[in-house]
C-alpha cells in the first residue's frame, strides 16, 4: 500500500433534498480539501512500530510435550487427532446450525453425546476457542481432517 | 485512495490482531492511517500535531483492540477516538496559549493550511476563500464535512461516530453548504484587498 493518498474519494454522493449547486460546491469542496490527503511518507510504518507492541500478548497453543514409549506417544496424539477432529465438526456443524455430529473412523456421523460436549468444553478451555483457530487459520474441516490423517499417518511410520 | 479492506477482510484482520497478530495490524494501520491523518490535518492544519494524535489514537485501539466487539463499527470507533483526542489536545492548548487576536488565527490557521499539492486543480484562489469560509462554520458543521471529505465516511456512518441522528447530520450537511455558498457569492461580490 503506499503512503501516498493518491487523491481517489470515496465518499457517498449526496443524495435526495440536494440540489444542483449544492452537488457542484459538493464536489469543490472534495476537489479544495484535496490536498490534507498528502500523508507524510512512512507515516503508517511509524504508526505501526509505535502501537504493535501495545497489542494483547498472542495466545500461544501450550506447548506439548509428549512422554513415554514412542508408542505411548502415539496413542496420546491419536487421542489428541480425535479431539481436534470432533472439536473442528462440533464448531462446523454449530457454525451452519446443524445438529452436533462428530465424525467416527466408519465415516458416518453419530450425534454428539454428552462426553463428547464435555470433552470439547475441556479443549475449548485449554485451547482457547477451537473454532476461532480453525476461523482465524481459514480452515476448512476438509483441511483439518487432511492434516490430521497426515498426522496420524506419520505417527504410525514411527512404529 | 489507498487499500481498504473489505467488511469480511476487516472482521478477519480485526480478530487476528485482537489476539496479538502484528501482520494483520499492520494491514489495518496502513489502510487507516492515512484517513486519520488526512481528517485530523484538515481540523487542525498542523502536520506535527496530526501525526502526533493519529499515534495516539492507534495506540489506544491497540491497547482496546483485545476488548473490541465487532459488530461492523469499527471505523465509527477508530474516527470517534480521533477526534477526541483532537478535541482534547485543543482544548489543553487553549488553555495553555495566551490571548491571540482573532484576525491572527485566522491567519495563523491559513498558513497552516496552505497547499501541499500544487497540482489541485482547484483555483488557489477559490480554494483560499473556501478555506476561509469553512472556518466561519460552526465546528459541528466543519466536523461534518470533513468527516465526509478527509475521512471518507458515509452519512450513515457519519451519524453513527457524531452519536446523532442521521437527518440531523444531513441537515447540517445542507446547512453548511448554503452558508459555504452564500459566504463564496459575498467573496466574490466583495474580494478582500490583497
Amino acid at each position: 500500500m503506499n503512503d501516498l493518498h493518491d487523491g481517489q474519494f470515496n465518499f457517498e454522493p449526496l443524495g435526495s433534498g440536494f440540489d444542483a449547486s449544492d452537488w457542484e460546491l459538493d464536489s469543490l469542496l472534495a476537489d479544495a480539501l484535496r490536498d490534507g490527503f498528502i500523508v507524510p511518507a512512512g507515516l503508517p510504518d511509524r504508526v505501526f512500530y509505535a502501537s504493535a507492541s501495545l497489542l494483547p500478548v498472542r495466545a500461544i497453543d501450550p506447548p506439548l510435550k509428549l512422554v513415554g514409549t514412542s508408542r505411548e506417544r502415539i496413542v496420546v496424539r491419536r487421542r489428541l487427532v480425535s479431539r481436534i477432529a470432533m472439536a473442528a465438526s462440533v464448531a462446523l456443524a454449530g457454525a451452519i446450525g446443524l445438529k452436533v455430529c462428530m465424525p467416527t473412523a466408519a465415516g458416518t456421523q453419530v450425534a454428539a453425546s454428552d462426553a463428547d460436549w464435555a470433552v470439547f468444553e475441556e479443549l475449548d478451555a485449554s485451547y482457547g476457542s477451537v473454532s476461532q483457530l480453525f476461523e482465524t487459520e481459514g480452515m476448512t474441516l476438509d483441511d483439518v481432517t487432511s492434516e490430521l490423517t497426515m498426522l496420524v499417518r506419520a505417527s504410525e511410520s514411527e512404529l | 485512495m489507498t487499500d481498504q479492506p473489505t467488511k469480511d477482510e476487516l472482521r478477519t484482520l480485526l480478530r487476528a490482531a485482537s489476539t496479538g497478530d502484528q501482520n494483520a495490524w499492520r494491514q489495518i494501520v496502513h489502510a487507516y492511517t492515512p484517513r486519520v491523518f488526512s481528517l485530523i490535518r484538515s481540523h487542525c492544519g498542523d502536520a506535527d500535531l496530526s501525526e502526533e494524535i493519529t499515534q495516539s489514537t492507534f495506540c489506544t485501539i491497540a491497547v482496546k483492540i483485545g476488548q473490541y466487539d465487532e459488530l461492523g463499527k469499527f471505523e465509527q470507533w477508530l474516527f470517534r477516538i480521533a477526534m477526541n483526542r483532537l478535541r482534547d489536545e485543543m482544548r489543553r492548548r487553549k488553555r495553555q496559549a495566551n490571548p491571540v487576536e482573532h484576525d491572527t488565527l485566522t491567519a495563523l490557521i491559513g498558513a497552516g493550511k496552505r497547499s501541499d499539492n500544487d497540482d489541485s486543480d482547484v483555483d488557489p484562489v477559490l480554494r483560499q476563500a473556501l478555506r476561509e469560509a469553512m472556518q466561519q462554520l460552526s465546528d459541528a458543521d466543519q466536523q461534518i464535512i470533513y468527516l465526509r471529505h478527509c475521512a471518507e465516511l458515509s452519512f450513515k456512518r457519519i451519524a453513527e461516530t457524531l452519536e446523532q441522528p442521521l437527518g440531523t447530520v444531513l441537515a447540517r450537511q445542507h446547512r453548511a453548504l448554503k452558508k459555504l455558498r452564500e459566504l463564496l457569492e459575498r467573496h466574490e461580490q466583495d474580494p478582500p484587498e490583497q
